[in-house]
C-alpha cells in the first residue's frame, strides 16, 4: 500500500476538498483526470490508500469496474470498497448503479459548501484508515476545545429521557432547534439499532429484531450501549457503539440506501424501523459513519453541522462512510 | 406523546402534543371515531422510525373502515414525513402547515401557518414575514422542493 490518495475527477472543488482532506489526514494527494490515467497508476503496481472519484454517470462506473477488475487479484483486495470515496452531485437515488455496485463503501454528496467541507472530512478520512477505530469524536472535539457527554444506558427505556437530554443540550449550545430535533431522532434510531437490532446469538440470529421497541430489556454485559454526544463551534456529532459486531455491509445497503431507489418511498406496515430512521436521518442532513469489527464492536456515529439557518445546514455536504474491518 | 380530544359537531379533532416515537397506540389514545377525525399536528417536533411505522398502520386501519380524516397545522416534522414518504398522508386531506421561517436579524426560528390550498395557488412561494420576537424580516428556511414536495403530487 502506498502512501498516497488518489483523485480521479477534473473537478477544481474536488481537488481543493480532498486535498484539503488528505492535509488533516496527513498523506499526499496525486490527482488524475481520467479512469485511464488512473490505469496507468494501477498499473504501475500503486496501491493508493484512498481513492476519491467522480463517477458521474453510469458509463464511467462501468468503465472503472473494468479498470479494476483488470488488475491483480491482490490489488482488488487492498482496494476494498473501504477506500474508495464517491463525490456525486445527484441525490443517491440517481445513482442505482452506485448502490448495486460492489465498491459503495463511503458517498459524499457535493454541495455548494464542498470545499470547506475537506477538514472535516480529513478527520473522517483518518479513521477510515485507522485500525483501532474511529475514535472520531475524541478527534473531533476533545482535542479542539469541544464538548462530549456520555450516557451509559442501564435499561432500554431509558432510551427517552437521553434523547430529551440530548435535544435540550444542543439547544442550550445554540444549535438550531430544529437541527437538535433531527439530532434527538438520530441518537434514538442510533440506540434503537444498538439496543434492538445489534445482539445476535452465537449463530448470528437477531435476537430482539421483532420485539416491540417499548419493551423494557436491561441492556447488561454485552447488550450494554453507550452513547457519546458532542459538538464544537462548527459540528455536533452522536455516537453510539454497541459490542455485538453484526452489523452487514448488504443490509446496511438494503436498509439506508435502497430506499433511495424511488422518488419518494412508499412504506408497507412491515417494514422494520431502523433501516428508514437511519435514511430519514441522512436524507435531513445529517452525516453517517459506520465502523464494525465483525463480532466485537459496531460504532455509528452521525454528524450534524452548526449553521444559522436551516437551509444553511441542509446544503452541507454530507457523507455515508462505511467500513468493515 | 399526549392528545386532547375535543368534539366539533360531527367531527373529532385530536391534537396531538410530544415527539411521536415507539409503537404509539393511536388507536387506544383517540379511541372510537364517530363522523370525520382531525389531527391538528402542530405539537409534534420530531417523528422516529417506529412512530412512522405507527401512524401509517393506524390511518391505513380507518381509512380502510372508510373513516374520513384529515390534517391541520401540520408541524415541519410532519410535513418532513408527508413530503418524503408517499402514503403518510394515507389519503387523508392535508389542510394547513405550519412553514419554518428564521429571522434574517436576530435568527430566531417561527412557524408561519399556511392553507395548502393557497400555497398550491402560488405556486408553493410563500412571502416573508415579520419576525415575532424583533420585528425584523423572517424568510422560509428550508429547502423549497423538498418541503413543499408532497403538494406536486396531491
Amino acid at each position: 500500500m502506498k502512501d498516497f490518495v488518489l483523485l480521479i475527477s477534473k473537478t477544481p472543488e474536488d481537488r481543493t476538498f480532498v486535498e484539503r482532506a488528505a492535509q488533516i489526514a496527513g498523506i499526499p494527494v496525486r490527482v488524475v483526470d481520467s479512469i485511464e490515467s488512473a490505469g496507468k497508476v494501477f498499473q504501475a503496481g500503486e496501491i493508493p490508500q484512498a481513492v476519491f472519484l467522480d463517477l458521474p454517470e453510469e458509463r464511467s462506473y462501468r468503465e472503472f469496474d473494468q479498470l479494476v477488475n483488470a488488475q491483480s487479484r491482490q490489488f482488488q483486495e487492498a482496494l476494498l470498497s473501504d477506500r474508495l470515496h464517491f463525490l456525486i452531485s445527484q441525490n443517491i437515488d440517481e445513482c442505482p448503479y452506485l448502490i448495486a455496485g460492489p465498491y459503495a463503501g463511503n458517498i459524499l454528496k457535493r454541495s455548494r459548501a464542498l470545499e470547506h467541507g475537506g477538514e472535516h472530512y480529513g478527520r473522517i478520512l483518518q479513521g477510515t484508515l485507522s485500525q483501532r477505530g474511529p475514535e472520531l469524536l475524541g478527534t473531533e472535539f476533545k482535542n479542539r476545545g469541544g464538548v462530549t457527554r456520555e450516557f451509559v444506558l442501564g435499561r432500554t427505556i431509558e432510551k427517552q429521557s437521553a434523547i430529551e437530554k440530548v435535544r435540550d443540550l444542543f439547544v442550550e449550545h445554540g444549535f438550531l432547534g430544529r437541527v437538535a430535533e433531527v439530532i434527538a431522532t438520530a441518537a434514538d434510531e442510533l440506540l434503537m439499532n444498538a439496543m434492538f437490532d445489534a445482539p445476535v446469538d452465537g449463530a448470528g440470529h437477531q435476537i430482539y429484531s421483532k420485539v416491540d421497541r417499548s419493551t423494557d430489556l436491561q441492556l447488561v454485559g454485552r447488550h450494554a450501549v453507550k452513547m457519546v454526544v458532542g459538538f464544537d463551534g462548527a459540528y455536533g456529532a452522536v455516537s453510539v457503539v454497541d459490542s455485538f459486531g453484526s452489523l452487514e455491509r448488504t443490509k446496511l445497503l438494503k436498509h439506508v440506501l435502497k430506499l433511495y431507489k424511488d422518488d419518494t418511498y412508499h412504506l408497507g406496515t412491515e417494514v422494520a424501523g431502523a433501516g428508514i430512521g437511519l435514511a430519514s436521518v441522512f436524507q435531513l442532513g445529517g452525516s453517517l459513519f459506520f465502523f464494525s469489527e465483525q463480532r466485537k464492536k459496531t460504532e455509528v456515529i452521525a454528524f450534524f453541522k452548526r449553521a444559522e439557518t436551516f437551509r444553511e445546514y441542509r446544503g452541507h455536504f454530507r457523507f455515508l462512510t462505511m467500513q468493515f474491518r | 406523546m399526549k392528545i386532547k380530544k375535543e368534539q366539533d359537531g360531527g367531527r373529532l379533532i385530536a391534537h396531538l402534543q410530544g415527539p411521536l416515537e415507539n409503537s404509539f397506540d393511536f388507536e387506544r389514545a383517540i379511541g372510537p371515531v364517530k363522523g370525520d377525525l382531525v389531527l391538528a399536528c402542530s405539537g409534534v417536533p420530531r417523528i422516529n422510525s417506529e412512530g412512522v411505522k405507527a401512524w401509517i398502520q393506524y390511518f391505513e386501519s380507518l381509512k380502510k373502515k372508510g373513516t374520513h380524516f384529515s390534517f391541520i397545522e401540520c408541524s415541519p416534522a410532519v410535513v418532513q414525513q408527508i413530503s418524503a414518504i408517499s402514503n403518510f398522508a394515507c389519503g387523508g386531506n392535508v389542510i394547513s402547515i405550519q412553514v419554518p421561517y428564521v429571522c434574517t436579524k436576530c435568527r430566531h426560528e417561527s412557524v408561519v401557518l399556511f392553507e395548502t390550498a393557497d400555497l398550491k395557488k402560488s405556486g408553493n412561494s410563500v412571502p416573508d414575514a415579520a419576525c415575532p420576537k424583533c420585528g425584523g424580516q423572517s424568510v422560509f428556511d428550508d429547502i423549497e422542493e423538498e418541503f413543499f414536495a408532497f403538494l406536486k403530487r396531491s
